[in-house]
């Protein structure tokens, strides 16, 4: 089934990409921030150090191009509403509207900016993938990410917090892209193994 | 890009990924069947028959559904290729595999 055209991305495709978002925005927000805040404190607030959702902004995006723009930004709503504090969505939700947008069109970016200096990386237009290539989209992209947040943030984050805050929302993506990768490795792994000794 | 394709491209992409950090492990069958390739590649872009494959010491004694399996599981894993245009049972040990075993 079909959403209209122009949008061009299937009922299910469009459950799996945010389904996959939020549960990695929830295994950020649960998980890695607590511990995060425990030893880097406050910073915790605008950016992870192991951004979880980024590999799946970068593997939508590969797989779907920019049809995974609208359900990656419906999901990162969702998961804003769903884990974030309340106190800091109030004062966040001004930057909110951009900071989401800005998020998912990073890795759209990274992959557009390679495709215009003719070395397109979207899944089917290369006979075969180097998952390299695809951490190297994903690190342009956590570049493109990191210095955009940083603008739409730039009246709630202090200016003495911007270097940091920029270079953890970096570090966060590219940490989170490759242990999604490394998690999806390891259960494509399990189920091959499942499917041989069975 | 359709689905199917889709997941295809993924599953090869992290097979890849496992055996370049160092995590695929190869049947000893399968490590026959592509040492046997490559053996008898002479030069890189060779084409190599399944038969010859076949009549190979380290192949010949292999279950026909054993070495049928292994050459499956090599051309997934991209150790072998088969080439666009080539005919059916023609491999090619991959370029850059030639000088690593």
């Amino acid at each position: 089934m079909k959403i209209a055209d122009g949008l061009g991305l299937s009922v299910s495709d469009t459950v799996i990409i945010v389904l996959a978002y939020v549960f990695c925005h929830g295994l950020t927000a649960w998980v890695v921030n607590p511990v995060q805040a425990y030893y880097l404190g406050d910073i915790t607030m605008f950016a992870s150090l192991v951004y979880l959702p980024h590999g799946v902004r970068v593997l939508s995006i590969w797989l779907c191009g920019w049809r995974a723009l609208l359900p990656l930004m419906i999901a990162a709503l969702l998961s804003e509403f769903l884990f974030t504090d309340a106190h800091v969505l109030e004062l966040t939700s001004y930057a909110l509207w951009l900071s989401i947008p800005v998020g998912a069109l990073s890795a759209y970016l990274a992959f557009e900016a390679l495709r215009i200096f003719g070395s397109s990386v979207y899944a089917g237009h290369s006979r075969r993938m180097d998952w390299r290539q695809l951490m190297l989209v994903g690190v342009l992209a956590s570049i493109f990410n990191s210095i955009g947040q940083t603008i739409v943030f730039a009246g709630v984050i202090s200016p003495g917090d911007q270097l940091s805050v920029v270079v953890t929302y970096a570090l966060g993506d590219m940490i989170g892209q490759a242990v999604t990768m490394l998690a999806l490795m390891m259960v494509f792994r399990t189920l091959r193994r499942m499917a041989q000794s069975g | 890009m359709d689905r199917l394709r889709a997941i295809f491209e993924l599953r090869d992409m992290l097979r890849q990924m496992e055996r370049d950090i160092g995590l695929e492990d190869l049947s000893p069958a399968e490590k026959d069947v592509f040492q046997a390739a490559h053996t008898l590649t002479q030069a890189p872009g060779q084409l190599i028959e399944s038969d010859q494959i076949r009549q190979h010491r380290l192949a010949k004694n292999l279950a026909q559904a054993t070495f049928h399996r292994a050459l499956k599981t090599l051309l997934d894993l991209g150790f072998l290729e088969r080439p666009d245009g080539t005919r059916a049972k023609h491999y090619l040990v991959r370029r850059d595999l030639l000088h690593d075993s």
